[in-house]
């Protein structure tokens, strides 16, 4: 009976280990990819020219790291970049309030979007195709309803736009 | 913040591979005892009393009963416990996609809700959109790629 039982454990134990064997063998490479590429000129650039429309969500430019350390590595991973942030008070409650809704809907996107996109996918185009699906949706459906609170709120909602961008 | 000195190239891969390894080591750690749970909860017919048990409210969202575990899972700890869940149970490609997004929308309610609270934002609204949007995506999800039910 116990060795029936014994077996069964370990059955299950190395069915999940080599699940997440699976998992890791992918996510390894594409969080170090994300911290190899993050930090380079390229994407400080690609930053810059998103910014304009940091303020139809209702976000002033200090904002964006927060909101891409959340976007990219999730809210608790991210909560290293994201708490000191909120502490030095560059950011007021309304902004945070944008920054938050938006980071509910859309945060983790590597990792999130590929745990459930490739259960059960046949190929690797499928998981693709899937993980492109959940991260499009959830970015999606993170701007609209920011946005939409933005125009909701109106020009309350932009009060530290006003003031025109604080960084030369 | 535009005259952050860039780090090197050293610094970035260790820093990444330090993330990486925390993040194989929770999901090593989560995913192993969830598959035994689950073995053993199938064994002990506890995962049919569960399915019978919330197959009504399952079926508005065209998930079979035994899904509820997953998306409970989910919201209470994390997506590597409702991941490992999912795929010790098996699940076609439209439930895993409509779940995927469910759950995507919220999950790991607690700790993800304390950070919020802790960076100052209005976590009780946060919390309540999560889950009112997490049904309604859900519900659109299921209708998009689910089958209708014979």
């Amino acid at each position: 009976m116990t060795s029936v039982i014994g077996q069964a454990i370990l059955e299950s134990a190395l069915s999940g280990a080599l699940f997440s064997l699976k998992v890791a063998a992918v996510l390894v490479p594409a969080l170090v990819l994300y911290d190899l590429l993050a930090p380079s000129p390229l994407f400080a650039r690609w930053g810059r020219r998103l910014e304009p429309w940091l303020g139809r969500l209702g976000m002033s430019p200090p904002c964006a790291m927060p909101l891409a350390a959340g976007v990219f590595l999730g809210i608790i991973y991210g909560a290293g970049v994201i708490l000191p942030i909120a502490e030095e008070k560059t950011i007021g409650p309304d902004e945070l309030h944008s920054v938050g809704l938006f980071l509910c809907t859309c945060h983790a996107v590597i990792e999130d979007t590929f745990l459930f996109a490739w259960i059960g996918a046949r190929s690797p185009l499928e998981v693709a195709g899937r993980m492109l699906l959940l991260a499009g949706v959830r970015l999606t459906l993170a701007v609209a309803v920011t946005g939409g609170r933005r125009l909701w709120l109106g020009p309350r909602g932009g009060t530290a736009l006003a003031a025109g961008p604080r960084m030369a | 913040m535009a005259t952050t000195p860039v780090p090197a190239m050293r610094v970035r891969l260790r820093r990444g591979l330090s993330r990486s390894r925390h993040t194989c080591w929770v999901l090593f750690r989560v995913t192993v005892p969830t598959f035994v749970a689950m073995d053993l909860l199938g064994r002990l017919g506890a995962i049919e009393t569960i399915g019978r048990l919330c197959a009504p409210i399952m079926s508005l969202f065209r998930l079979p009963g035994e899904t509820a575990i997953v998306v409970l899972l989910a919201y209470l700890v994390n997506v590597y416990s409702a991941a490992a869940a999912l795929g010790s149970l098996g699940a076609t490609f439209g439930q895993v996609t409509t779940l995927g997004l469910m759950l995507g929308m919220a999950h790991a309610l607690v700790v993800e809700t304390l950070v919020l609270k802790t960076a100052g934002a209005r976590f009780g609204r946060l919390l309540l959109y999560r889950l009112v949007m997490s049904a309604l995506v859900g519900w659109t999800a299921s209708r998009l790629f689910i089958g209708a039910p014979q």
